[in-house]
């Protein structure tokens, strides 16, 4: 392609443009390429339904639909049909699908403080929705292949994926708006906007802990820091003289209860010792009578292996055992310590009060190969 | 045609010479009989019509292809964390501890999250103490699928011995081959005993 067929090119095929409407405008429409891109997400939908991925806990995703609702109007949810789901996993992070499927990441869920914090999180993501980001991306990467590819034939080199880097920043760009933007209904909602950085001093936090680069609810820019700061700003020039909103503290946590849990195991299967135990601290200390909380914190402490920590393990299942003398699983994991240690006698009869409890325990054979070699 | 053979001729000659001067391990070969792996750590008995990829410490079997059936053979060494979890292997581990760390290891994958276990028991794996787990999941299409893994600490190393298919048709049927293989393998007396075997 010459020059000059390279420029008709460009301007006869045009760009397909990426200033589109919010869905918050009146007389809004899917476009034809958006219709796709739903479409697209209506089928990962179904991949992540049929992995398993998505939490079956309809009382849970009632309560985030719930907080959902207060952050857009009903003529919102009109055009696009919101639903947040809990996915199984317990890496900090959610993303949002074009069609208005909000997933977040059950470590995510378990690591907030209160409501503020989740709507915070929602509002975000919803604005990705609203203000159309995956369809705005998506004719952005079409777009700048086809300038990249006449530019190329016009000044060889500049359409190389540099060039083509070069020309982008359309996700910081979205971000920032998504940031923005979410926070104004965080606010309107009557949400306290101050608690918006802690949501991110926890994601750092964990960032830290996990030595890994940033996950996808930042994007790929602007940085966390500088994420945190923007934030701090918004907050500071546009909030800054209203008084403090509601946090929800205790009904969220009352909510996430069983998430806290479930993650804190997830991370512990993750081998995430540090977050596993920050988890199951918050839970015990959530649900101080549930003997679940101990146990699990018996388990973090056999599993990491770490000096002390069979005496560690052995005292919380003590615990637990405290707390329900029918729950089974302190006693077989009382046993494994005792029987790697050698007392053979008192492993034998953790073990017996095990099967005792749990008769058709998945694990007996096992067991009962270690009764046989304690006697 | 003689002109032809001629350059047919230059032209293997060429390709003789390349790869000469750069000799790469055969991709897939014919499985036939007992393979020992190139570190010499273990050695397996493979049944024919299958192919094998070797690589120096595993190899990978299948018959038809490794979406419709495939056998895993691999190592790993005591202390290193385990694919997606951070947990590790540790000398004097029960056979269910270390079940326990692949388990993990299994259902911190990504995209595993949904994986359910079916069985977890012990089993006796190349003459040693060792445990069994049977899996189930959907795969990244939706295919649901099973997969057994027998696993066994020796010295430094854990040795793992996979079967995966999809759940109909092809799992019932080659499980016979892969408890087969199970059966013969066998872990290097020297490799184990220099690394501590237990």
């Amino acid at each position: 392609m010459n020059q000059r067929a390279a420029i008709v090119a460009l301007v006869v095929f045009g760009c397909a443009t990426t200033k589109l409407p919010p869905a918050t405008s009146s007389g809004f429409r899917l476009e034809e390429d958006e219709r796709n891109l739903w479409r697209q997400a209506e089928e990962a939908e179904q991949r992540f339904e049929a992995g398993g991925l998505v939490y079956p806990d309809a009382e849970l995703e009632s309560y985030l639909q719930e907080v959902a609702r207060r952050l857009l109007p009903p003529s919102v949810w009109a055009a696009i049909p919101f639903r947040v789901r809990v996915v199984r996993n317990p890496y900090l992070n959610a993303f949002t699908l074009p069609n208005g499927r909000i997933y977040v990441h059950a470590g995510m869920l378990a690591r907030m403080d209160n409501e503020a914090q989740l709507a915070t999180l929602l509002a975000h993501e919803m604005t990705h929705a609203t203000h159309r980001h995956a369809v705005r991306e998506f004719r952005d990467l079409q777009n700048n292949a086809a300038v990249a590819l006449s530019l190329n034939s016009i000044l060889p080199g500049v359409g190389s994926v540099a060039g083509l880097s070069a020309v982008r920043g359309y996700s910081r760009e979205m971000e920032t708006e998504a940031d923005d933007q979410g926070l104004r209904l965080v606010a309107d909602a009557g949400y306290d906007v101050q608690e918006a950085p802690a949501l991110f001093a926890h994601l750092k936090e964990q960032l830290v802990e996990d030595n890994k680069s940033e996950p996808f609810f930042f994007g790929t820019h602007p940085a966390l820091d500088a994420r945190i700061e923007n934030y701090r700003r918004l907050i500071q020039a546009q909030y800054g003289g209203r008084p403090r909103g509601f946090s929800n503290a205790e009904a969220f946590l009352a909510r996430t209860r069983s998430i806290v849990y479930e993650n804190a195991l997830l991370d512990l299967r993750a081998g995430r010792f540090v977050a596993a135990e920050r988890g199951a601290r918050k839970y015990a200390g959530m649900d101080p009578s549930a003997a679940r909380g101990p146990f699990l914190l018996g388990e973090i402490s056999r599993q990491r292996a770490a000096d002390g920590g069979a005496e560690t393990a052995l005292a919380e299942y003590r615990r637990a055992i405290a707390l329900d003398a029918a729950y089974a699983d302190p006693y077989r994991a009382m046993g494994l310590v005792l029987y790697k240690r050698g007392d053979k006698a008192a492993a034998r009869e953790a073990f017996e009060k095990y099967l005792s409890l749990a008769p058709q325990a998945a694990d007996r054979a096992y067991v009962e190969q270690y009764i046989g070699s304690s006697r | 045609m003689k002109r032809m053979e001629k350059r047919g001729l230059v032209v293997a000659v060429a390709l003789t010479a390349a790869c000469a001067s750069a000799p790469r391990p055969p991709r897939w070969i014919p499985a036939a009989g007992d393979y020992t792996a190139q570190s010499g750590r273990f050695t397996v008995r493979l049944p024919n019509g299958w192919m094998l990829h070797p690589e120096t410490d595993s190899l990978i079997a299948s018959r038809d292809g490794v979406f419709l059936q495939r056998i895993d053979v691999r190592t790993h060494e005591v202390g290193k964390p385990l694919g997606s979890t951070k947990k590790v292997f540790a000398r004097g581990m029960l056979p269910q501890e270390a079940a326990e760390v692949v388990q993990d290891a299994i259902v911190s994958s990504p995209g595993m999250q949904g994986a359910s276990l079916i069985e977890n028991g012990p089993a006796e794996v190349a003459g040693r103490p060792g445990f069994k787990l049977v899996f189930a999941f959907k795969d990244g299409d939706g295919l649901k699928t099973k997969a057994v893994v027998y696993g066994v600490l020796a010295g430094d190393s854990f040795y793992e011995l996979m079967y995966r298919a999809p759940e109909r048709y092809y799992f019932p049927r080659d499980m016979d081959t892969f408890e087969a293989v199970r059966a013969s393998f066998r872990i290097s007396s020297e490799v184990a005993g220099a690394r501590g075997a237990q």
